[in-house]
């Protein structure tokens, strides 16, 4: 059996989120206005108390990679159910060398497959050579802030 | 059907009818056309970066509602053509990180909430300032010359850096639907925007160069002829 190699394929990125900005009523959020929310920064989680309820929020952009990765999960949950299977097995057969197989084998399936590889963000926009001389226009050199930007 | 078309009997007049229809690109050439036409890549710029031109601000439900379109299949979470950034597509198999964007490429017939579980996204990819060629790639997406990429113009909440972002229709992204509901909308695509969006994708998925035409009509030459 060759050894279960550690993969390097699963996110970096953990969701630790560190508590931000908190408002126990909404009152006091409403007198706070909007500027409020600029302390909710990049990894934190703001807290509102309204009536019996709580509320948090976060920026959009915790907000998808949080999303991002519970949908990352639930596609790693049928392989870790397979896992656990394999698993009990094992505990009710413990000296069946096929059911400890079974067993090694699904957790390296795990372990080493590319089940959660993820790419940083798309990659960049190309153009051959001859594509490049054929559209480049004198004296073009518009800097980005000079290009007018639709108004959302 | 128009009661001025004849009527189509056999299987070789139907592709006869459907050989100007299917693999017709003439909506590619009329919008190089007008980029064209216009002077410079500046000019382009004007045109296609105003306010309200090619994308403009998410179609929300509420609005068309208010337009008199309240019959339930008017509803929609997200209409084709959405530029949306999320963080739960996957594209061959990898999941995007980094905020990337895209254009929703299902139909927004599927989009409706509980009809499709999967929904189709093409990438969108940012021009910055300093990579190579960076103003030549601004001036050939202006033009739409490309098959493969439609301009967009950067929007308000792209970097500093950003000259255009490009929707690449080389490589298709997958995406629950679940998901996608708690993506970040950032624009809808105009009226216009959304014509050359499909055309585009229409030219994508049915071109074909006349050989390939000549070549299969020259394998079935005799198999429709009647007997």
């Amino acid at each position: 059996m060759s050894p279960i190699t550690s993969t390097t394929a699963v996110s970096n990125w953990s969701p630790v989120l560190i508590p931000g900005p908190e408002w126990r009523s909404f009152e006091q959020f409403r007198i706070a206005g909007s500027s409020a929310l600029e302390g909710v920064t990049v990894g934190s989680v703001a807290t509102l108390h309204v009536k019996s309820k709580v509320f948090r929020i976060l920026g959009d952009s915790d907000f998808q990679r949080v999303v991002g990765l519970a949908s990352e999960v639930h596609r790693l949950k049928q392989g870790i159910t397979f896992v656990v299977t394999a698993a009990r097995v094992v505990a009710k057969y413990p000296n069946d060398r096929d059911s400890m197989e079974l067993l090694y084998r699904s957790a390296s399936l795990l372990s080493e497959s590319s089940i959660l590889p993820e790419r940083e963000g798309h990659d960049i926009f190309h153009m051959t050579p001859e594509e490049a001389e054929e559209h480049r226009e004198e004296g073009f050199n518009i800097p980005a802030s000079e290009i007018p930007r639709p108004t959302l | 059907m128009s009661e001025n078309v004849p009527p189509i009997r056999t299987l070789g007049e139907l592709e006869k009818s459907l050989s100007s229809l299917s693999h017709n690109d003439s909506a590619i050439s009329v919008i190089r056309q007008f980029a064209a036409e216009m002077k410079d890549s500046r000019e382009r710029l004007d045109v296609f970066n105003a306010s309200g031109a090619i994308v403009r601000s998410p179609i929300l439900s509420e609005e068309t509602k208010a337009l008199g379109f309240t019959e339930p299949s008017d509803d929609f979470t997200f209409l084709q053509g959405d530029v949306i950034s999320t963080e739960s597509a996957y594209f061959l198999g990898e999941r995007v990180i980094n905020s990337p964007k895209y254009v929703v490429l299902s139909s927004s017939c599927d989009l409706v909430p509980d009809r499709r579980q999967y929904a189709a996204l093409l990438r969108i990819k940012e021009i910055r300032e300093e990579e190579p060629e960076s103003r030549t790639k601004l001036s050939y997406l202006l033009k739409f010359i490309g098959t493969e990429s439609m301009y967009l113009p950067a929007l308000p909440s792209d970097g500093p850096d950003v000259l255009c972002n490009a929707i690449k229709f080389d490589g298709i992204c997958q995406i629950r639907n679940a998901d996608m509901a708690l993506s970040n909308r950032i624009a809808s695509l105009s009226l216009v925007g959304w014509r050359i969006f499909a055309s585009f994708s229409r030219m994508v998925i049915a071109r074909a160069t006349p050989r390939e035409s000549q070549m299969r009509s020259a394998l079935e030459q005799n198999l429709f002829s009647p007997r």
